[in-house]
């Protein structure tokens, strides 16, 4: 099969943080594999040094650095998987600034998403739980022999691998043990008590006592931990676990047991490449199917970045950050260690107006800015081709239509001077413009 | 069409004027309807909800929930300070006794409640102790999860308890208001039933708010008519909320028209609970959300009264008294507080100065029809589990059933799934409404007995 404009803008909303017309337009006549492909082998941009965001002490400063730099790569750079996969392994492994406080081990565990993100899932889980953001985040930090805490532990297994169900509360007793003693630094008299973030093992803080887990009893360390989520005992429901929510992140909410097996053997077969795994999802034919076609909600980052990319706004334009807070997705500050929700989570009234509120606000600007000039002298059919070719539907509802043609009469007849605002605005309150 | 929408505006006039709510169906035809016929008529009185909706059920309780996210730690919140057994399990995170509020029964309060201390020995504070789910993992998530749920078995389900509630009352789509802008809560979810979720600041710009300009008016009406887009279910589901948003925000507006104060997370949530329920709007159950209360570290700081937990406390203790200070007089005693949170923490302390997840906790519940006092049986300090957490000496849905039965005139097997018992004497049965002269004199009275309700009572109000 070869995508047409449908099919590649589907892919793009999906795979990417979406494209502008000219963009999906440079897919259309290819195969889905080779569109894939392309999207798996677009260079990205290089990755700065943490000294591009360094604000001496003022580590909230560089946080907002690295959010508006993130938002500005993602609206700029070509479509590729890495921002999406990013923006998935960013609300996995989760890490929030208002815990950590630190700008530079976010930067860090960031980089690992990026740069290992797409490789294998075991590097990738031991360079989160070994990373400064994770173990301050969750508390490992401070789990020492005799005095063990579970926090890290516990997630470890709920969130990170295997999910609820499939550990007991003797595994969360034994696991803390085994991560006893890998710890930061911390503050030493040697560095005048300031803080230090760098992972280190201190052995003598370490539990080496015969552990009972997963239905083994030796003296498990950390790493022994890891290859028994990852290849071990409890390979298969790692798999499952993630291949499952991969694919609710990239296809559709509900996928069947069948798919998930399918997909986790695979993600098994090539030791948990994720890569690999990836591929399957977006060549899997139920990524293509109508059903799935606008079947998730966009987040507020990728609804965001989609406007700002179609009317060449930056993240120091229109307040998108303090927006971007009011619509529920602060970048590097997820509301819990299970980060954001999908879908259902993003629809409330309040999310709405203040949605709506920076549709309101926009649409001046979009009209200042001389997109959508013009309409007034099409007929309604082709100005409602027009808004929808903008915003890159192909495949809208003929109650969207309608909607639109109604306005475009109105405002045609009524306020002729806003007839670039109003259908601007129309077009991203359309369900398929926030829906991905 | 426009015959046909004419004649919902007259059904609905006609519902409006008999004090029948309206449901959310008849609302979402009400505007549509309102909205073709031209902006002037958006403006007429029959969209203004009628403060009848409160009595749909026959009560006119309303229910607050605070959730306290990530396990309060109730035996530091309301405990036996002075016990040798109490100082054997908490070590460095004991609360010294003489820095702690005098409670019931040889329990004292944490330093930071301060406020919610004299509430109680005013009588408007029940506490349910060893609430839980009895036999369950320790997940912050699958606990959550099954307390907003509410079902019978702990089974985790797309509807809340609340939520179900908001099913069977179907009184209009502000009987159910979230707060805070961060989703609607599991347990407000139900299968109908549309919960309006407030944001904590922003309200100037309540899209849907403006119903002068007519290019405002053919936006909403766009916004409407692509609700029926039919492009997936999710993408319907947004369509829902756009014309939802809409639909409710003129009516909220009022509840903005002051500045929210520059406070608190916690702080401004509660003004804006307490500003929707003035605006008497017929919401009869509100959430708040207080977050951070995971305290597997740096719970406690160098002594009991400062530290993550006292902050949490202290933030609390002060949001209850603006809450009930913001309050209009007749409001304040309609309102029950309900502070919950997925478990209480374990009995002993962990290496890092914290608490890790444990089981059953105190549920308190707070306001002028609660009777204060003990509920339940204390879990004993001496017989833990083998984790090391505390029985579980109440299921939490006995709390449910009472809330459910007693405050919403609800049918407790219809919303939990099946009966269960409810907490004897929790909460006062409502009575005719007294006279305004009866209840200043009462009010009065209780001043004179104790003269901490005249603190109480000069709490900050924004």
């Amino acid at each position: 099969m070869t995508l047409n404009r449908r099919d590649a803008a589907h892919l793009l909303r999906r795979a990417a943080v979406g494209g502008t017309t000219a963009q999906i337009d440079s897919f259309v006549g290819m195969s889905e594999e080779a569109a894939v492909d392309r999207l798996f082998d677009t260079d990205t941009p290089a990755l700065p040094g943490f000294g591009a965001f360094a604000s001496g002490d003022e580590h909230w400063v560089s946080q907002e650095k690295m959010i508006e730099w993130w938002v500005d790569r993602m609206v700029t750079s070509a479509p590729s998987i890495e921002e999406k996969l990013t923006l998935f392994w960013h609300g996995h492994f989760t890490s929030a600034r208002e815990k950590v406080e630190l700008a530079e081990p976010l930067w860090d565990q960031h980089v690992d998403m990026r740069q290992v993100g797409r490789r294998s899932f075991r590097n990738l889980l031991e360079r989160i739980s070994f990373g400064p953001a994770m173990l301050m985040y969750l508390d490992n930090e401070t789990n020492v022999k005799g005095a063990e805490q579970e926090n890290f532990a516990r997630e470890l297994m709920e969130l990170f691998t295997i999910g609820n169900g499939n550990f007991t509360e003797q595994d969360v007793v034994s696991m803390a043990k085994a991560w006893t003693g890998h710890n930061t630094i911390g503050r030493t008299q040697e560095n005048n008590f300031e803080y230090d973030a760098t992972y280190i093992f201190q052995a003598s803080e370490h539990d080496n006592s015969q552990k009972a887990l997963f239905g083994t009893t030796r003296n498990w360390d950390a790493e022994d931990t890891l290859d028994a989520l990852c290849t071990g005992p409890k390979a298969v429901e790692t798999s499952q676990f993630i291949a499952r929510k991969m694919f609710q992140f990239y296809v559709h909410d509900n996928p069947s047991q069948a798919v998930v097996d399918e997909l986790a053997s695979g993600f098994r077969q090539s030791d948990l490449a994720i890569g690999p795994l990836l591929r399957s999802i977006l060549l899997h034919d139920e990524f293509w199917a109508d059903r799935s076609r606008y079947a998730l909600v966009k987040s507020p980052a990728e609804f965001m970045v989609d406007i700002m990319r179609r009317n060449g706004l930056t993240s120091r334009d229109e307040a998108i950050r303090w927006r971007m807070e009011g619509m529920g997705m602060t970048l590097f500050d997820p509301p819990s260690v299970a980060g954001w929700g999908q879908n259902d989570y993003w629809l409330s009234t309040a999310r709405q107006w203040n949605k709506a509120s920076w549709v309101n606000h926009l649409k001046w600007t979009a009209q200042d800015r001389g997109i959508l000039q013009n309409l007034e002298r099409l007929s309604t059919q082709e100005a409602v081709d027009e808004i929808l070719r903008f915003y890159s539907i192909f495949d809208a509802s003929a109650a969207t239509r309608d909607a639109m043609a109604e306005l475009l009469n109105t405002t045609k007849a009524e306020r002729p001077w806003a007839m670039a605002s109003e259908p601007f605005a129309v077009g991203m309150f359309a369900p398929e413009v926030q829906c991905a | 069409m426009m015959d046909h929408d004419h004649e919902t505006v007259e059904t609905l006039g006609a519902a409006a004027v008999s004090g029948r709510p309206l449901s959310t169906m008849q609302r979402r035809r009400f505007l549509q309807a309102a909205l073709a016929v031209g902006a002037g008529a958006v403006v007429g009185p029959a969209l203004t909800p009628a403060s009848a909706q409160a009595q749909a059920s026959g009560t006119n309780t309303i229910v607050l929930t605070v959730t306290l996210d990530g396990g309060n730690d109730g035996l530091n919140t309301l405990g036996p300070f002075g016990s040798g057994a109490y100082r054997d399990l908490r070590g460095a995170l004991s609360i010294a006794e003489g820095s702690a509020h005098s409670g019931p029964d040889n329990l004292s309060w944490h330093p930071s409640l301060r406020r919610l201390a004299t509430r109680y020995r005013r009588g408007d504070v029940a506490v349910v102790r060893g609430v839980g789910d009895p036999g369950r993992d320790l997940s912050h998530f699958s606990n959550m999860a099954r307390w907003q749920s509410g079902n019978p078995n702990g089974a985790i389900s797309a509807t809340g308890w609340l939520g179900r509630w908001l099913d069977t009352a179907d009184s209009g789509q502000f009987a159910g208001v979230s707060i805070g802008g961060q989703g609607v809560p599991l347990h407000l979810r139900g299968n109908q039933a549309e919960v309006t979720d407030l944001p904590n600041r922003g309200g100037a710009a309540l899209y849907g708010s403006d119903r002068s300009q007519a290019w405002d008016v053919s936006m909403y009406r766009a916004i409407n008519q692509m609700r029926r887009a039919d492009t997936s279910p999710w993408a319907n589901a947004v369509g829902e909320v756009g014309a939802q948003s809409v639909a409710a925000a003129r009516d909220v507006a009022g509840a903005y028209q002051t500045e929210l104060p520059d406070a608190s997370r916690l702080q401004t949530d509660m003004v804006l609970a307490a500003r929707v329920i003035n605006l008497n709007l017929g919401t009869r159950i509100v959430n708040v959300v207080q977050r951070g209360y995971d305290t597997h570290d740096n719970q406690i700081g160098a002594n009991s009264g400062v530290g993550t937990h006292a902050d949490l406390l202290g933030d609390l203790d002060l949001a209850l008294d603006t809450f009930f200070s913001t309050l209009s007089g007749s409001m304040a005693e309609r309102v029950v507080v309900v502070l919950y949170s997925e478990f209480g923490r374990r009995a002993e302390a962990n290496g890092s100065r914290g608490t890790d997840h444990g089981t059953s906790n105190h549920l308190f519940a707070v306001g002028r029809r609660v009777t204060g006092g003990l509920y339940g049986e204390a879990p004993p300090l001496g017989s833990l589990d083998d984790r090391g957490n505390f029985a579980v000496t109440t299921d939490f849905r006995n709390v449910y059933a009472t809330v459910v039965d007693q405050a919403l005139g609800g049918d407790t097997a219809r919303v939990l799934g099946q009966n269960y018992g409810t907490v004897s004497g929790l909460l006062v049965p409502e009575a005719a409404p007294s006279t305004v002269a009866d209840r200043v004199a009462e009010i009065r009275g209780r001043r004179r007995r104790n003269a901490e309700d005249y603190f109480l009572d000069r709490a900050p109000t924004f």
